[in-house]
């Protein structure tokens, strides 16, 4: 019965002219799974440097002033979510990729997640460095318009109210006083005074790009307690295609 | 030639096979009966059935052979093939693999390998009970239990066998003992402490 059926098996090989599927047709589903595996660590490197180029863009000499609790707020109210959620889902998405290679499974679910974490920190970091996040940012902004109220819902909101904060050029200068005009066209009269903080007294010249933070005194005037240009690593912001970051809320969050 | 094949090593064999398609035979020969026996302990399958699906288990073998790792011993990847292969039927017939057809001896060899039991002779008594037990255990419990204590598997085996990270082998190897040990109870089986 044993020789029976041996034989039976190697007739229809023989019949059905079966023979050994050839290396790489076999191995093609795992060079895609591999593919695919490189492709989501590129990507959640990229959304982890663009996670990190909103989080440590701060400003850091008001970012130390604050308390504990001012802190753990600002980093729920700066979280860059939507850059956050890609990650993470791309790192997942990575890791089950992973476990369908073809020895994937022998690995536990924390050392696997632990090597993609370790490159995905290593590249994310590397782009970071090489400000190759700032320029991925910068296209986005320049090629869909909305994309900044995706990421920056609360900046659009508080910098429209002038609640705390307004941002624009300087349009008029007067001794304690200039007239500030925001991206959105609306003209405030800020004052200030010898108890304003104002980082490069340089920069209070027509033209220049400034945020404020201070109060709103009616609906065009606003009280300044603390002057800054508008920069990100020596670049300007608030041009038409970028928009203020998240240091600009961080002042708002102190005032 | 036969008894110079006999000798061979199965990664020599598959190698050979891969040219000579009458070597393989000597694999066939070697493999059948076990994994016979393995197809029907993880299905309700019957001998007829049970005989297609070798067929089918040899057949997709050779044409994946140049898939065989020789890392891996032959017996773990043939037997993977043989679970995929009898799970995708198990499928196909729309059917759950609840209740596995296994010996009397089997069953008992089960029970005897996760629990002390205090009196042999009871136990045999109570044979019905032992069935239930096993039979009515979720599939991926029961299908550790008889790759660990049946088909004698390694944990390193049957990681690659089911393609599970070792860990969790052992974890389903320790709550199946665990579900035994308790339905014993329920079921008044005295278990030595």
């Amino acid at each position: 019965m044993k020789r029976k059926t041996s034989k039976k098996i190697i007739d229809t090989i023989k019949d059905e002219h079966i023979v050994p599927d050839p290396k790489w047709k076999i191995n093609l589903k795992n060079y895609l799974y591999w593919g695919i595996l490189a492709c989501m660590v590129i990507l959640s490197a990229a959304f982890f440097s663009l996670a990190l180029l909103n989080v440590v863009d701060f400003d850091f000499e008001l970012f130390c002033q604050l308390k504990a609790g001012k802190y753990l707020k600002l980093l729920i109210f700066f979280a860059p979510y939507l850059w956050i959620g890609l990650f993470i889902f791309c790192f997942v998405l990575g890791y089950l990729i992973f476990r369908k290679t073809k020895k994937g499974y022998r690995y536990n679910v924390l050392f696997v997640a632990g090597i993609i974490l370790i490159i995905v920190s290593i590249l994310g970091v590397g782009t970071h460095i090489a400000r190759m996040n700032e320029k991925i940012e910068d296209q986005f902004s320049r090629r869909a318009p909305q994309f900044r109220k995706i990421i920056l819902p609360r900046a659009e909101y508080l910098l429209e109210s002038g609640d705390g904060i307004i941002a624009g050029t300087i349009e008029q200068k007067e001794k304690e006083s200039f007239v500030l005009k925001t991206r959105n066209g609306k003209e405030w009269t800020v004052i200030f005074d010898e108890n304003t903080r104002i980082r490069k007294e340089r920069i209070l010249k027509v033209g220049v790009k400034v945020m404020i933070v201070g109060k709103k005194v009616n609906s065009n005037s606003f009280k300044a307690t603390g002057i800054k240009p508008l920069k990100r690593r020596g670049k300007l912001l608030l041009n038409n295609r970028f928009y203020p970051n998240k240091h600009l809320l961080l002042n708002q969050i102190r005032a | 030639m036969n008894e110079q094949l006999s000798k061979m090593s199965d990664s020599r064999i598959v190698e050979l096979s891969k040219t000579e398609l009458d070597i393989f035979e000597e694999l066939v020969l070697r493999y059948q009966e076990r994994l016979f026996r393995y197809i029907k302990r993880i299905s309700y399958f019957n001998s007829e059935d049970a005989e297609d699906i070798i067929q089918e288990v040899f057949i997709k073998a050779y044409r994946n052979l140049n898939d065989y790792d020789d890392s891996f011993k032959f017996s773990t990847w043939i037997y993977r093939i043989a679970r995929n292969c009898t799970i995708d039927e198990i499928r196909k017939k729309h059917a759950r693999p609840q209740s596995v057809q296994l010996e009397d001896e089997e069953l008992l060899k089960i029970f005897k390998s996760n629990i002390n039991v205090e009196n042999e002779i009871e136990m045999k008594d109570n044979l019905e009970k032992v069935e239930r037990i096993i039979n009515d255990m979720p599939f991926r419990y029961k299908e550790v239990l008889i790759l660990r204590f049946l088909e004698e598997k390694s944990y390193e085996e049957m990681m690659d066998i089911l393609r599970k990270p070792k860990g969790t082998v052992a974890a389903l190897v320790n709550r199946g003992k665990k579900m035994i040990i308790q339905e014993a109870k329920k079921q008044g089986i005295y278990l030595n402490k």
